[in-house]
């Protein structure tokens, strides 16, 4: 009985963190359709779920080299991310935002929620642009 | 009663499978509340700390905005580690929210250890609807989790100043209740699950075994051929058996022996399965049908509030049988049944005295010709003397090897020495009394107890005249003949022995069974060539058939003995018995008369030359070998 109770919390446990990765890939997939001029540029990110995932929706071009993305998901800092201040980066973690100069968003979870912010200025000076449903996620700065 | 005790069982156990699940969702419904009651609890709790919290929060308050008034850091300091007093092992997360003029929440305090937010960090609430309903009812609420990892609810207070919302203060309980409740109760639960399982596991169990057991009881009370009850069905129900309510019919089909010798068993068989349709087809359903034995078959008829009289029952059965030829393969074969019946059982002494008397019947009804019904009423009874011994007296003896053979001698007329001996066929009584062939011979004719006692005279004698240089007659009769078994019987003992095949004569009965003389003549060739002897026994009498006798080619002829008693005093007879002697002696066979009981017939005999004579005025039959006539 112990054995059959442990097997069914392992499953749920796994169910629950599948749960969370695929609202995180789901939440990520209408933020990128959601800014307007990135649609067809190259994605690339760090994070091996999100790249396997994003490479089954059609629409999204997903390259293998971060040289060749203009679209960067990044889940943690990167020091050759300096080197290529073009890039559009977005990020995983709120702090990054402040650690990447050219990160123009965020998401992450806190207390447990999904959370979801856009930095305005920055979204101006890489001429990016929301959709109407994004919209209320713009930060006037990081706080 | 057993398998009464065992359905008992089952709903017993039923009842306290059911219990069980009751037990088990009252244990959930226990553990709901146990559950309700703690939130109820920690929520007062929660919300008497926060009325505190809420308190120091006011005192800071200075004017229309909150967020203002928090922009200290000191302060801030001061209020969030007020708020961490309040984290526990399940309190997660504490926050006081503000909504902004833009309609987002911020954070202006966290006293959270883990992911700690940043003064005036937006924060996306999940029910989002619910925190305004907050600001908008300025009472508490709680919101109940379902997809959130970890988080299992959270409790919303308002925090007023003059009656207006300015911030919420939030904490994040984690599911670690709903764990330690579920862990206390779990144990309980599971006891109860294994509980219900192995006690439906018992109730399958008993269910199969029950289900079994009604299955062989199907197969023990009903006849694999006819799927008829079986007498095993009769012992069952005898004791719960209102005779008052049926009457009973003893049916048998005729001639039904000669049909299974001459086509064969899997023939007999298909008639009897046929019959058993027409029977089961003419019946009600109240009716009890059983296969009584062989080709006997037991009716009650149900009397109980029935129009059809037990007479028009049976008398449809004998028509239907008799209307209906059965084909198998290439034979018709037509059938008739003869009916016993007796109306009033309840009347007799017990159930085995009833099915007693509507046997007697039955042979009545075989003895007035077949194809009929006899009915059972006192004159019947008194003018017949049947039933002395009937077929399962006759089977007790064979059982408790009562049957014996007297052996009288046949004598040779002329100079009085013995020829042979004729084996007669006795019982011995449970007292020690002498039963004679007359007392039950009649009433075991057509049934298997008859080849049975057949088989038993046999036996008795080749084993008695195997070692002997004396000469004995055995009685068969022509449907013995067509028993493969006793036939199988001789065959094999004769051909091992043909010494003793040289020494023994077999009697044969000429009657109306011989139907077809070309079997018949078969048989006796069989017997020849066995190297054995043949008697055509009570020659005279009313079926005697010249033309069969010579076909045979019998060594002896027996002369009927009702002709022989008549012999001193009725010169026709005389005149017919001296014609038999000289048919036989131009046939080449020897006569023999029996029942020769007084000085005058055996005198008068002498004067017609008969070979040989048999009867009480010579010797009487014994047990033991007569070595010796004396006059």
């Amino acid at each position: 009985m112990k054995i059959i109770l442990s097997i069914l919390l392992f499953a749920s446990l796994l169910f629950a963190n599948n749960h969370n990765n695929s609202l995180k890939i789901q939440i990520l997939e209408n933020i990128c359709s959601g800014i307007k001029n990135i649609k067809a540029m190259p994605i690339y990110s760090d994070d091996i779920e999100i790249q396997k995932a994003f490479k089954n929706v059609h629409r999204f071009n997903v390259v293998e080299n971060f040289n060749d993305a203009k679209l960067i998901i990044l889940s943690k800092n990167v020091d050759k991310i300096k080197k290529f201040p073009k890039k559009h980066i977005f990020v995983l973690n709120y702090d990054l935002l402040e650690t990447i100069p050219n990160s123009f968003g965020a998401f992450f979870w806190k207390k447990g929620r999904p959370n979801i912010v856009f930095i305005k200025p920055r979204l101006k000076e890489q001429l990016l642009k929301l959709s109407s449903e994004l919209e209320p996620y713009i930060e006037e700065k990081i706080w | 009663m057993v398998k009464l005790k065992d359905t008992l069982l089952v709903l017993i156990l039923f009842s306290f499978g059911i219990f069980f699940i009751y037990l088990y969702f009252y244990i959930e419904n226990t553990q709901n509340e146990i559950k309700d009651k703690i939130i109820e609890n920690k929520i007062r709790h929660m919300s008497n700390t926060f009325s505190h919290i809420e308190y120091d929060i006011l005192k800071i308050y200075k004017n229309d905005d909150i967020a203002k008034s928090l922009a200290d850091k000191k302060l801030r300091s001061v209020l969030e580690s007020k708020l961490r007093i309040l984290l526990s092992k399940n309190k997660k997360y504490v926050y006081f929210l503000y909504l902004d003029k833009n309609k987002k929440f911020r954070f202006l305090l966290d006293g959270s250890f883990d992911d700690k937010a940043r003064f005036y960090q937006k924060f996306d609430p999940i029910n989002k609807n619910i925190y305004f309903k907050v600001y908008a009812t300025k009472e508490k609420k709680i919101i109940f989790h379902k997809n959130l990892e970890n988080l299992w609810i959270t409790l919303l207070y308002p925090v007023k100043q003059n009656d207006k919302v300015i911030g919420i203060l939030s904490m994040d309980m984690t599911t670690s209740i709903q764990d330690d409740i579920a862990y206390l109760i779990e144990p309980l639960k599971n006891f109860f699950v294994i509980l219900i399982v192995f006690t439906f596991l018992f109730i399958s169990v008993t269910t199969i075994q029950l289900f079994r057991y009604f299955r062989t009881r199907k197969r023990l009370f009903h006849d694999q051929l006819t799927n008829l009850f079986n007498r095993n069905y009769l012992e069952e129900i005898q004791g719960g058996l209102n005779l008052e309510h049926y009457s009973l019919a003893m049916l048998d089909l005729d001639r039904f022996k000669i049909i299974n010798d001459t086509y064969g068993h899997a023939t007999g068989d298909f008639v009897l399965q046929d019959s058993a349709r027409i029977f089961k087809e003419n019946i009600r359903d109240s009716d009890i049908l059983i296969r009584f034995g062989g080709e006997e078959f037991l009716l009650f008829i149900s009397t109980n509030g029935k129009k059809d009289s037990a007479l028009k029952v049976c008398d449809r059965i004998r028509e239907n049988i008799s209307n209906n030829n059965i084909k198998y393969e290439d034979s018709e074969i037509s059938m008739t049944v003869s009916i016993g019946l007796v109306e009033f059982p309840s009347r007799e002494t017990n159930l085995l005295d009833a099915i007693k008397k509507a046997d007697s019947m039955l042979y009545l009804a075989k003895q007035r010709g077949r194809d009929q019904i006899v009915r059972y009423n006192s004159n019947t009874e008194n003018t017949s003397s049947i039933n002395k011994k009937g077929v399962s007296d006759v089977k007790t003896a064979l059982n408790e090897d009562r049957v014996i053979c007297h052996f009288q001698p046949i004598v040779n007329a002329k100079d009085l020495t013995i020829l042979k001996y004729e084996a007669l066929v006795r019982i011995t009584s449970v007292t020690g009394e002498t039963i004679y062939p007359g007392d039950f011979l009649p009433y075991i004719k057509h049934t298997n107890i008859h080849y049975k006692l057949t088989k038993k005279i046999l036996e008795i004698c080749f084993d008695k005249f195997k070692n002997s240089d004396k000469l004995v007659s055995i009685n068969v009769s022509f449907l013995d003949l067509l028993n493969r078994d006793i036939v199988s019987f001789i065959s094999k003992t004769l051909l091992e022995d043909p010494a003793l095949a040289s020494r023994i004569t077999f009697e044969i009965l000429e009657s109306d069974e011989i139907e077809d003389i070309n079997i018949f003549t078969q048989k006796i060739d069989l017997l020849h060539k066995l190297g054995s002897k043949i008697a055509i026994d009570d020659f005279g009498s009313g079926y005697s058939n010249f033309k069969a006798v010579l076909d045979v080619r019998a060594d002896y002829l027996k002369i009927d003995g009702t002709l022989i008693k008549e012999i001193d005093n009725d010169q026709k007879v005389f005149q017919v018995v001296k014609s038999i002697v000289s048919f036989a002696r131009d046939s080449g066979m020897k006569t023999v008369a029996e029942f020769v009981a007084s000085k005058e017939i055996y005198e008068k005999l002498k004067t017609l030359d008969i070979d040989y004579m048999q009867g009480f005025y010579l010797a009487k039959p014994n047990e033991k070998i007569i070595e010796e006539i004396k006059i």
